[in-house]
């Protein structure tokens, strides 16, 4: 508001002073003309006196000098009567021959006339002077008439020619200067106008007073550009103060300008006067508009700043509140309706929303709910089944993550009589159909496990109870077997599932196993079970095929050499293997799993202790090499560390089969095979007669020649040889061998003198 | 254990493979009366003999007897070191011609 005013100032001072420039140039232009006029009528009366002197002089050519004198009266007279203006005459017989010095004037003083004449022409000279200086037919310069009426005057001047064309005298005729100043006293266009003569020069007359106002002043005028240039010119002076506007007029015949001087602020004082009520009336006028348009606005407008606040409980969520009465506004009262329609939509859908919202929710919970079912029906992620005898237990890691809230996957193992039974399984498709079919292979697994069936046996029974009615064609691959705990046999069987990989002694590679269809396609298919030594040491790491196809962002799948080599990398507890499978694949397929991932991994014991009964006969040194062996392996031994306990193990055994004398029959010998941190212990136990062979053995010199050689003795002595220290001891009718091998990192010190 | 026997113009190789122990030592004995009368020498090459125990070590002891008493000799060649060391021990490296 401020700002407008200001502009509207500003702007109505622009005009101001665009109006006061205007109105000066305006006010030259009227003065020049004025002047012009002025100076037209002055020439054309000057003229008028000049015609009739001229007249009269050519009206006396050839006239002698006497005839002028005699009838001087008469000219004079005709002269004053050629025109009103002229206010004196006079007749001068000047001849430089005496033919008549005379002189001659008339004057009209008062309305009459006045003459006078003679020869004396003394008190004329100054204006014979004058005549002659200034020369003929021509004005002089205003001088005061100091005979007569002390007046300022100028005189025209023409020249008196007798028959002999001698210049004998001349006429003049005078007017008075006040004549001219009547004149330019009516060239006042504005109120405080003041009207000089000036002389040619620019300068005042002579005869204006001393104090005369803007005498020295007007001299300024010369400073104008165009002054002697052009007959009629303007300029602005100053002078005590104050700016004039000063315009002047040549009067060419008698060297003079006509000037006009004008205040500036006479012209410029109506403007002024009504510039202040002006500008006081436009600007109310303007704030009474503002004030109205705004009135008028904000009635206007007050319906849509209602609706605005409406809308904006809308957007804040009350679809209740009223919306204002548009009648009389067309557009707004659409808007309206269209905000009315919008807002009971907008109430609709959250209705609907709100509804599916609290499904989605229930859902979600029966979900939930389901999926810790589910979690609950498997076994522990991370299990033991104890070991025959105390021996170390069987460890057990898996994991089962289902894709959506529920899966189709399944892991499961339990132990019964020493046995323990293990499967793993993928159900064709993801959600709750999957789920559904899990829990009934787990429960079929249960019972067929519990009726100790063999897993091929197990498969078909899960098989034929899948084909049965199976509408929805639903399938499923699994493997499942059986570890007998005590003599470390593992029985297998397939159904079309993913390879497992079977790790020990640090390599990790495939187990091969018979094809098979998966369960649930077809019935009466036989299963081929695999029976196979499952040694102490080796972990048998199992999974579904969500871990091997598991895809990272190129599409790329895990596969199952990745599978193979992570499980090798992975150490040897289960758990850690199924961990750290997890964190890869987490790594490997950083979206959405897409798949239910399951993994099971077993592992057989290291046992520090194993043994074996042993009949009296050679052929049981088989079974006992391959327990040896078994051990050997589960335990990391060198080749040398194997065979000098496998050749120790066979003389000491060997030498109780081959020298024992009446045992019964089924008696049997105990063979104990045990390793701590620095040692291996073998113990031989024999219920035959007391007999301590580091005692009574042959002795052998193995310096003698082939010839003096006996056949014989020599196996205690390999077993002194080989072994650090030897025991015997007879308890309870049985003789107890105890050998013990240092033995450290599963090889056996270099140091192999004999100790016993 | 496995025992093949090769009769070449000079000598006869026995080429012994596998265990030569408690349980095979009357095995090779068997092979051994089969070869009959010793009438060249012999070689026994035991390239691919893995082990051998006190057991084996008679066995082989007894066919050096009747090979020297057939006036013949018997070498031995590529011996395993488990299997050399069982003779160093012994002192059977000293009776054996071994290559």
């Amino acid at each position: 508001m401020l700002t407008c005013v200001g502009i509207f100032v500003a702007l109505a001072l622009i005009l101001d002073f665009y109006a006061g420039r205007t109105e000066v140039r305006q006010a030259k232009r009227i003065s020049g003309l004025l002047q012009t006029e002025m100076v037209s009528n002055l020439d054309s009366r000057l003229y008028a006196v000049e015609q009739v002197v001229k007249r009269t002089g050519l009206e006396l050519k050839n006239c002698d000098a006497k005839f002028i004198e005699v009838h001087g009266n008469g000219i004079m007279r005709s002269i004053l009567e050629g025109d009103s203006i002229i206010e004196g005459c006079a007749v001068v017989l000047d001849s430089t021959h005496d033919a008549g010095r005379w002189i001659g004037y008339m004057r009209h003083i008062d309305d009459s006339t006045t003459y006078a004449a003679s020869p004396d022409l003394t008190p004329w000279h100054n204006l014979i002077a004058r005549v002659r200086s200034h020369g003929m037919d021509r004005w002089s310069k205003p001088y005061i008439d100091k005979i007569e009426s002390k007046g300022l005057k100028v005189t025209f001047t023409s020249s008196l020619i007798d028959s002999r064309g001698d210049t004998i005298g001349f006429i003049t005729a005078a007017i008075a200067l006040s004549t001219l100043d009547e004149e330019a006293s009516r060239l006042i266009p504005y109120g405080h106008t003041s009207t000089f003569i000036l002389a040619d020069d620019g300068t005042m007359l002579d005869f204006w007073p001393e104090n005369t106002p803007l005498r020295a002043d007007i001299k300024q005028i010369k400073e104008s550009p165009d002054f002697g240039k052009y007959p009629v010119a303007s300029k602005e002076i100053t002078a005590g103060g104050e700016q004039y506007i000063c315009s002047y007029t040549s009067i060419k015949g008698l060297n003079l300008k006509v000037c006009t001087v004008t205040p500036i602020s006479s012209i410029r004082h109506v403007t002024t006067r009504i510039k202040f009520p002006i500008l006081l009336i436009i600007t109310l006028g303007f704030l009474i508009l503002v004030c109205v348009l705004r009135a008028i606005m904000s009635r206007h407008l007050k319906p849509l700043a209602s609706l605005t606040k409406a809308a904006n409980k809308i957007g804040e969520g009350d679809f209740e509140v009223e919306l204002p009465d548009m009648t009389g506004y067309t557009d707004l009262r659409q808007l309206c309706d269209a905000m009315a329609h919008m807002t009971k939509s907008l109430r609709q859908y959250i209705i609907r929303t709100t509804e599916a919202a609290r499904l989605r929710e229930r859902m979600a919970s029966e979900l939930d709910i389901a999926r810790s079912i589910q979690q609950s029906m498997l076994p522990q992620p991370a299990g033991e089944i104890a070991g025959a005898d105390g021996r170390p237990a069987i460890t057990i890691g898996a994991m089962q993550e289902s894709a959506l809230e529920v899966g189709g996957d399944l892991y499961d193992y339990l132990e019964l009589d020493g046995s323990l039974y293990f499967i793993i399984a993928d159900v064709s498709g993801k959600g709750i159909p999957a789920a559904m079919m899990m829990t009934y292979i787990k429960s079929l697994f249960h019972f067929a496990a519990q009726q100790k069936l063999q897993p091929g046996e197990i498969v078909s029974t899960l098989n034929e109870n899948m084909c049965e009615n199976n509408i929805n064609n639903m399938f499923a691959t699994l493997l499942a077997g059986r570890i007998d705990i005590a003599d470390s046999r593992m029985v297998i069987a397939n159904a079309g599932h993913t390879p497992a990989v079977v790790a020990a002694g640090g390599m990790a590679r495939l187990l091969n196993l018979p094809p098979g269809l998966p369960v649930g396609i077809m019935p009466e298919v036989t299963y081929t079970q695999k029976e196979c030594v499952f040694e102490p040491g080796t972990t048998l790491f199992m999974y579904t095929d969500g871990l091997s196809e598991a895809e990272d962002s190129a599409g790329r799948q895990f596969g199952i050499d990745r599978v193979v080599a992570s499980v090798n990398a992975a150490g040897d507890d289960p758990s850690t293997i199924v961990s750290t499978l997890s964190e890869e694949i987490n790594k490997f397929s950083v979206s959405h799993q897409a798949d239910d991932i399951t993994m099971l991994c077993i592992k057989a014991p290291i046992q520090n202790s194993v043994s074996l009964s042993l009949g009296y006969d050679v052929r049981e040194i088989l079974r006992m090499n391959v327990l040896i062996e078994s051990f050997a392996k589960s335990h990391h031994w060198t080749d040398d560390a194997l065979n000098n306990v496998t050749l120790i193990a066979e003389e000491v055994v060997s030498n109780v089969i081959n020298h024992s004398v009446d045992v019964p029959a089924e008696s049997e010998i105990r063979f104990e095979l045990c390793q701590t941190a620095d040692e291996v212990r073998l113990i031989v136990i024999d219920p035959g007669h007391r007999f301590n062979p580091l005692e009574n053995r042959p002795e052998v010199d193995i310096t003698l020649s082939l010839e003096e050689r006996r056949v014989g003795g020599l196996g205690i002595f390999l077993v002194c040889s080989l072994a650090d220290a030897c025991e015997y001891e007879y308890k309870d009718g049985h003789n107890h061998l105890i050998i013990r091998i240092k033995m450290s990192g599963g090889d056996i010190s270099q140091d192999a003198t004999p100790k016993c | 254990m496995k025992t093949e026997i090769t009769k070449g113009d000079n000598e006869i190789t026995i080429k012994i493979s596998g265990r030569l122990d408690t349980v095979t030592a009357a095995e090779f004995d068997k092979e051994r009366a089969a070869l009959g009368q010793i009438d060249k020498d012999l070689l026994v090459d035991c390239t691919d003999m893995e082990y051998i125990s006190s057991a084996g070590l008679r066995s082989l002891i007894i066919l050096l007897k009747e090979t020297k008493g057939a006036g013949h000799t018997l070498r031995m060649c590529s011996l395993k070191p488990s299997v050399r060391q069982v003779f160093d021990m012994t002192g059977f490296s000293t009776l054996f011609n071994i290559d």
